[in-house]
């Protein structure tokens, strides 16, 4: 579950456009007052939302190194629960979530850009950054590595254009 | 640098333990039973994992509590 990579199909509802992922749920088709399969995940994963409030909290709030360390510990295993439970009801068709608008991420992006000059230290390099973000997703495990986002980062992609100031 | 392994456990410290103890009581049960309810292979297994994993944060925190509860025992005697 963990390895395999979920790719989301996209559609447009109420003007915008959601990804989701499409698979027969074994939900009953008639939904009646009794708890079902997405009734008993969604109260898991705000389950685990909860307690990874929790320890995050508590390592706040913690004076001895050893106390820190349980908390860190068991905030991990939670936080990567939170994870597999989210792909998993991701992955039984649980969610529609709406789509970033390009322009709106692309005049983000521009914003910060701009804001380089009050950078304290020299911005990193353009290879470097995309390396980083690239580690990153891979860790992530991805659901959202469709052949749709990659398209989308390569319109955004503007690093190289941008005049530097350094 | 680092506050040393060996400062006794705080008050406030104590009261998340108690309180993480028994959220993870409850959230093992919780997951375990609702993987016995669920005919859904895959969700049954993910509830068997998430089951497991609490039943073993909350032996770590009790584990813990057993090791200060000694040390701080032994300071005091």
């Amino acid at each position: 579950m963990n390895q395999q990579q979920i790719k989301p199909q996209f559609a447009f509802e109420g003007g915008h456009m959601v990804m989701f992922h499409q698979e027969a749920t074994g939900l009953p088709q008639v939904k009646d007052a009794t708890v079902n399969d997405r009734d008993r995940m969604q109260d898991l994963l705000a389950q685990e939302k909860y307690l990874t409030t929790a320890y995050s909290v508590a390592m706040n709030e913690a004076t001895q190194e050893p106390f820190w360390q349980v908390m860190k510990q068991n905030f991990d295993a939670c936080q990567q629960l939170q994870r597999q439970l989210f792909q998993l009801m991701f992955k039984k068709g649980w969610y529609k979530i709406p789509v970033a608008d390009v322009q709106a991420l692309n005049a983000t992006l521009q914003q910060f850009q701009q804001y380089q000059t009050q950078f304290p230290f020299k911005p990193m390099q353009q290879g470097q950054t995309s390396q980083e973000s690239a580690g990153a997703q891979a860790q992530g495990g991805g659901i959202f590595q469709s052949s749709w986002a990659g398209q989308q980062a390569t319109q955004t992609q503007g690093w190289s254009s941008v005049p530097r100031s350094h | 640098m680092q506050i040393s392994d060996r400062a006794p456990l705080s008050e406030k410290e104590l009261f998340y333990i108690r309180d993480q103890m028994s959220w993870e009581l409850v959230a093992a049960k919780k997951a375990y039973q609702y993987a016995h309810q669920t005919s859904d292979p895959e969700c049954r297994n993910l509830m068997f994992t998430v089951a497991e994993q609490h039943q073993r944060n909350l032996e770590r925190v009790m584990q813990y509590l057993q090791q200060q509860t000694q040390k701080m025992s032994a300071q005091q005697a």
